[in-house]
């Protein structure tokens, strides 16, 4: 059942348009990550779903209702801004507590409840028993764990993260990840996500749409999106570099590298092709290139090539055996890390 | 994105007829008790049974001594600006950063000059650097015959205006963002320059303005330092109304004035251009530290210092002044303050209550100033366009609009169905709110434009509607500055004089009417009840802003 519909949603920003004719659904209870680079128009996309950004255009429907009428403060959804937005002049229960005092009663024992709710919120985020301290005192961790607490509070029926784990340092990221991850399933809680880290979408979401200057230039699961990049934007903004333009005839595709096998099935005529540095592979007969640098990844060695011909190429190889700079190897394209992009 | 946040800030329809409701309220203040009879008395000036008469303006402004007199009120309220910035500058940063004892009641005590009446404040120092005063019995140092005690007698009264107005915002300044300053290699004072006087713009445009505002349309302190040979504007208008009954003449003062004051402003909402910035405000208690080190003792005790000669001299001298008694020190002024005929028919009433009239007055003018004033900040915190500048300053003209003529313009407009006041006792408060709300305003609107207003959408979007989220978030952030407000309304209120002096009914005066009834009368009685009448004054102000003080909520320690 869709949550969340946008239809043909714009905002325009005098001439510019910072959201360009957007159509997005959203489950229930599923995790959506918007991905792009910074200026995609993607926190505003965030905006507009709060009634926080008027639209130019378009409609915004929860739960089939259309918002355009409905004031921020009625839509019951549940925002994390990127910079967290803590009051300052509120406790951490005081911030926790704030939308449940905004939706409900200040008095007996609706208050007694907010204190078991906001209790229960610093015991999920883990933070149990900060109620009493000061805002100003808890580091940038902390208050993103607050910032969640208090957006989880009122149970919005849509929960919305501004760069979720933008300001944290890797390792805490990656741990949070998988807990937020679990957090919301087992809440079964809707999410849509905004996040220019392709890690930190893929990890989190059931699905994830991929935006440039304001227009969605893939949606689909991660899997999908990893697997079969949409464009050479899609491609190169994931991080893949190796994308050359090619002729694909006949199973095989013309580049400035050589002639490169291509999955049965791709489109033919003139493309681009992306090869995933997996899929560049030694080969004694293959293109000779001279490795201009050896970067240590932890699990394998990222290597820079550059060869006889073309642009210079991303490699990877084991731990053990690969080259050292300078040295020179000759390489082959397996088919199976091949992608045939369409025509930009 | 950066583009997304500047562009959020545009109005919808909705915000701008909010606004508009918002200030109707105000524009019908001032249009009614304040346009009005000011409009009024100037036609009556420049308009005789032949029309319009518009030929004595260039003929007043083409004379000689007029032209001297707007030379010196320009250039003096000039040098009394700068020499009150540079004075107070560091008495603000001191009660904004600094820890010591005594704060809270040093804080009360600069601020009673501000509230004193000016013709107090003239005599008091008189009394100290004039003829037979303190310096001249212990050096022989007379200041009165030159401009030097008018001028340190400005920075007398507007001390706490800076004070106020610049430490209320320093107080909350986070002191890290100086701190990143000089970890990015800025020296102590670059940093000040670079990061602290740019995020305290505002604030010091705010004071500076005031300052100069209150100086060029001084009264009372040249009226009795100034002497023969200085004259400001208002003084001229009050000799051509009351002593030379030149109704014509004060009206072209009057408008040059009013002119003066309106390019004064304007030239301000042109160079300012609305700065504020969001600023990150903080707990003031967190900022404030106790003095470390040889530096910083040094500039508490050199702010302690010149507050003492300053502020708490002339005010000793007052207080020593209505306790010298005919039989020796006592309390004889005192005393003969209980009966209304020992000043041989001054009063219809005991003297004494004047204290309960001004209370009561000044706490309706407050009342009134702050909902004025609250409504007015609340509608231009967000910015606007032209239209909304343009409110903003006008605000402002009150202030430098002659007391004199909105007292005399009252008497004659306010008299007659559907608005007969001129028998009722709103009118005082009404005239002295007057004044008040620009000082609300003023103290309100920086803070208010610095709450980000992204703090407001997560409000919003956690369910607060806009009025809730403007009470849940907005208001606590400037409860401390509503309160600054509050005590300044009060203030001026008990202080105003040039306007009350003319419709306080004759069996109800206030303290400053009392005490200027008092001064005017021969005689060592007069002139030492008048003494003693001022330091009651004096005493229920600093008792009142000290409540104020104490009145300052503990930290918000969550709401439940």
């Amino acid at each position: 059942m869709t949550l969340l519909e946008l239809a043909g949603v714009s905002v325009r920003f005098g001439e510019r348009a910072v959201v360009d004719a957007v159509d997005l659904e959203v489950a229930e209870q599923e995790i959506v990550c918007v991905l792009g680079p910074s200026g995609s128009g993607k926190s505003t996309l965030l905006r507009v779903v709060a009634g926080l950004q008027p639209v130019s255009a378009g409609r915004v429907l929860l739960g089939g209702a259309d918002q355009a009428r409905v004031p921020v403060h009625r839509r019951g959804v549940g925002l994390m801004f990127q910079d967290h937005q803590l009051f300052p002049h509120r406790d951490v229960g005081g911030n926790v507590a704030f939308g449940l005092r905004m939706r409900g009663s200040a008095q007996g024992p609706a208050r007694a409840a907010y204190a078991s709710r906001v209790a229960e919120l610093l015991e999920l985020v883990g933070l149990p028993g900060a109620q009493g301290r000061p805002v100003a005192s808890l580091s940038g961790g902390e208050q993103q764990r607050v910032a969640l607490a208090r957006a989880l509070a009122p149970s919005p029926r849509l929960l919305m993260l501004d760069e979720p784990l933008g300001q944290l340092d890797r390792g805490l990221r990656e741990r949070l990840v998988v807990e937020l991850r679990e957090l919301f399933s087992r809440l079964g809680t809707t999410v849509l996500a905004v996040t220019h880290d392709q890690g930190e979408a893929f990890a989190l979401a059931d699905r994830v749409v991929v935006m440039r200057e304001g227009r969605i230039a893939q949606a689909g699961t991660p899997l999908e999106v990893w697997q079969r990049p949409a464009s050479e934007f899609v491609a190169r903004f994931l991080g893949f570099e190796n994308v050359i333009p090619a002729v694909v005839a006949g199973g095989a595709a013309v580049t400035a590298w050589g002639k490169v096998q291509v999955p049965a099935g791709s489109p033919e005529g003139e493309q681009s092709l992306l090869i995933r540095p997996a899929g560049v592979v030694p080969s004694a007969a293959g293109l000779r290139c001279e490795v201009l640098s050896r970067t240590f990844r932890g699990t394998h060695v990222a290597l820079r090539l550059r060869p006889e011909a073309g642009p210079e190429l991303e490699a990877e190889c084991g731990l053990a055996g690969a080259p050292g700079v300078g040295e020179r190897v000759a390489v082959a394209f397996s088919p199976a890390e091949v992608v045939v992009l369409p025509a930009a | 994105m950066v583009l997304a946040r500047r562009e959020v800030g545009r109005e919808s329809a909705r915000g701008t007829a909010v606004r508009l409701l918002l200030m109707a309220v105000p524009l019908a203040f001032f249009g009614l008790f304040f346009a009005y009879p000011v409009a009024a008395i100037v036609g009556r000036g420049i308009k005789t049974g032949e029309g319009w008469q518009f030929g004595r303006i260039g003929e007043v402004l083409g004379r000689p001594d007029i032209a001297g007199v707007l030379w010196f009120t320009t250039w003096q309220a000039l040098a009394s600006t700068a020499l009150t910035l540079l004075i107070a500058l560091p008495g603000a940063y001191v009660f904004a950063r600094f820890e010591f004892r005594g704060k809270q009641l040093l804080r009360a005590v600069v601020t009673v000059p501000f509230v004193l009446p000016t013709v107090v404040v003239g005599t008091a120092f008189l009394a100290l650097v004039g003829r037979g005063g303190l310096l001249d019995e212990l050096w022989g140092v007379r200041l009165d015959t030159t401009v030097w005690a008018i001028l340190l007698a400005h920075v007398f009264f507007n001390y706490a205006v800076v004070v106020r107005t610049v430490g209320g915002l320093w107080a909350q300044l986070d002191p890290r963002q100086e701190e990143a300053a000089r970890v990015l290699g800025a020296g102590r004072f670059a940093a000040w320059r670079r990061v602290t006087l740019p995020a305290l713009g505002p604030a010091v445009a705010a004071a500076s303005l005031m300052v100069f505002l209150f100086t060029f349309t001084s009264f009372g302190v040249v009226q009795i330092l100034g002497g023969p040979s200085y004259a400001t504007l208002e003084v001229e208008v009050y000799r051509q109304t009351a002593q030379l009954l030149d109704l014509p003449t004060a009206a072209v003062l009057t408008m040059v004035q009013f002119a003066a004051v309106g390019l004064i402003l304007g030239v301000h909402a042109w160079t300012v251009r609305r700065r504020e910035t969001a600023l990150r405000l903080v707990d003031p208690a967190r900022t404030a530290h106790r003095v470390r080190g040889p530096g910083q003792r040094a500039l508490l005790g050199g702010v302690l210092l010149t507050v003492a000669l300053l502020i708490v001299a002339p005010l000793a001298v007052l207080v020593e002044r209505s306790l010298d008694a005919p039989g020796g020190y006592g309390f004889g002024f005192y005393r003969a303050l209980q009966d209304a005929g020992a000043g041989g028919g001054t009063f219809l009433v005991p003297p004494l209550e004047a204290i309960w009239n001004s209370l009561q007055y000044a706490l309706a003018a407050t009342a009134i100033a702050l909902v004025i004033g609250g409504l007015a900040a609340a509608a231009l915190t967000r910015r606007g366009g032209r239209f909304v500048r343009g409110f903003d300053a006008l605000l402002m003209l009150p202030l430098g609009v002659s007391a004199v003529t909105v007292g005399f313009g009252f008497l004659i407009t306010l008299d007659e169905p559907p608005l007969d006041l001129r028998t009722s006792w709103i009118l005082v408060p009404l005239a002295q709110a007057l004044v008040g709300v620009p000082f609300v305003v003023r103290t309100m609107l920086p803070v208010l434009r610095a709450v980000d207003g992204r703090l407001r959408e997560a409000a919003a979007v956690l369910g607060a509607s806009p009025l809730r989220a403007w009470r849940e978030v907005d208001l606590p952030l400037v409860r401390r500055a509503l309160l600054i407000a509050a005590g300044f309304a009060f203030a001026v209120s008990l202080g105003e004089f040039g306007a009350t002096v003319f419709i306080a009914r004759p069996d109800r005066p206030t303290l400053p009417v009392a005490v200027a009834r008092l001064l005017g009368r021969a005689g060592e009685l007069n002139y030492g009840q008048a003494m003693a009448l001022s330091t009651i004054l004096m005493l229920v102000c600093a008792v009142s802003l000290l409540v104020l003080e104490r009145l300052r909520p503990d930290k918000t320690s969550g709401e439940f």
